[in-house]
């Protein structure tokens, strides 16, 4: 290695300098005294430029400034992440409020003079009802006037049992009381022992269809018959 | 390897180097604190980038770099000093170089191209590996040895006790970009 590639390659600094051209690079510096001085001379300068360089004397206020600039953005980073989820928050409950005032509004309007009359024509259907059911069980349609309950009362009707022996049967029901009108075929069962008999909760009527024979009305029921008889429409008890 | 710190960690422990950096770049101190404020605000929102603190300093000096290099985009006015009139970047150095003062060092630098003044800036702060310059600038490491010879050179020359006229051997940006 001559002095002026040695001159040049500490001129470069030692970077990116492989291990070989800086070890040939370090033999010449030491056994050439032009070049060990002209090293000691870079280096010198660059220890002078060094220490001019980081002279800069820093404002007594910055770091303060800085501190209060950093919590004032991040106090505003705050703020703005809470506006924004409050923002959001009161969209979604002001959506949802809306939501539930659109359903309010258009909720159904109850009228009590159609819900009058809807339950009425419900009524009127009972009657009918069993009576064409009667029929085609081939039973006479009408009770005894005995039996002239209110359809009001109506809830059921269908097949009961009867000492083992299907039968049917119609349910009336007022409040707590009830009664069961089972219709029996003349030979179906023998109800001579049946009238007048009473139990601690229920008690049994007989009666006989008074136009058309062969059919007998047994009737099971809670304390008396009167809540269940026909009464002026409109009256409810 | 350590985690991310916060801001008031990065602005205890790196505040000071970045403000000297900032006033190297800019030559003014109301510009060099303006340039770490911002560099900060910066840093503030995005300190999600920042994996590991022990990057946080090169991480911090390039956000300084770019916000500089963002506010000088604009400056027609400013003119830097030719360099293709540099010096033989082997040239001997003076044999004695007093302490220079820092406000001529200041009047050089704010002479010499941006691309030669950061790497110059950088390497004397004694903080920065060549690699670590490099990086920073996002230059081949050869280009960064060439522009601090040639860097290194224009400082000698305007700096040395015996070259009469400093301006006359006064670096400008490469045709090449070195």
């Amino acid at each position: 290695m001559d002095c002026n590639l040695s001159q040049l390659l500490l001129t470069l600094g030692r970077a990116d300098r492989g291990a070989d051209d800086q070890a040939a690079l370090d033999r010449h510096v030491t056994g050439c005294a032009a070049c060990a001085a002209f090293a000691d001379r870079l280096s010198g300068f660059d220890v002078t430029i060094a220490t001019a360089m980081v002279a800069v004397p820093v404002p007594p206020s910055l770091h303060v400034n800085l501190l209060n600039a950093a919590y004032a953005r991040r106090g505003a980073q705050w703020r703005r992440t809470v506006y924004r989820t409050a923002a959001l928050a009161a969209g979604v409950f002001i959506a949802f409020g809306l939501l539930l005032g659109g359903i309010y509004r258009n909720r159904p309007v109850l009228d009590a003079g159609e819900l009058v009359t809807t339950t009425e024509r419900e009524w009127e259907t009972h009657e009918p009802t069993v009576r064409d059911w009667l029929t085609a069980q081939d039973l006479p349609p009408d009770f005894p006037f005995e039996v002239d309950f209110d359809y009001r009362y109506y809830v059921f009707h269908g097949k009961g049992e009867l000492a083992g022996r299907d039968v049917p049967v119609v349910l009336f029901q007022n409040g707590t009381e009830q009664a069961r009108v089972f219709v029996v075929r003349e030979g179906q069962l023998n109800t001579t022992e049946l009238h007048g008999l009473e139990g601690s909760v229920w008690k049994v009527l007989v009666a006989r269809h008074p136009t058309v024979k062969g059919f007998t009305y047994v009737v099971l029921y809670t304390n008396g018959l009167e809540p269940f008889r026909r009464r002026p429409l409109g009256i409810i008890t | 390897m350590m985690g991310a710190p916060g801001v008031r960690e990065l602005i205890d422990s790196h505040y000071e180097s970045l403000y000297r950096y900032a006033y190297r770049l800019s030559g003014a101190a109301a510009d060099a604190e303006d340039l770490v404020q911002e560099t900060f605000g910066k840093a503030m929102t995005r300190l999600h980038q920042l994996r590991q603190a022990d990057h946080a300093k090169q991480w911090l000096f390039r956000i300084l770099r770019n916000a500089y290099l963002h506010r000088i985009r604009d400056d027609r006015k400013r003119r830097s000093v030719p360099l293709d009139s540099v010096p033989d970047v082997a040239a001997a150095p003076p044999d004695a170089v007093p302490a220079v003062d820092p406000k001529d060092l200041q009047a050089a630098l704010d002479d010499l191209d941006e691309t030669f003044r950061t790497p110059l800036i950088l390497f004397y702060f004694e903080e920065f590996s060549y690699r670590d310059i490099a990086e920073q600038l996002e230059l081949p490491i050869g280009t960064v040895m060439s522009r601090l010879a040639r860097g290194k050179a224009y400082l000698r020359s305007r700096l040395a006790p015996h070259d009469p006229d400093p301006d006359a051997d006064a670096p400008r940006r490469a045709p090449d970009g070195l």
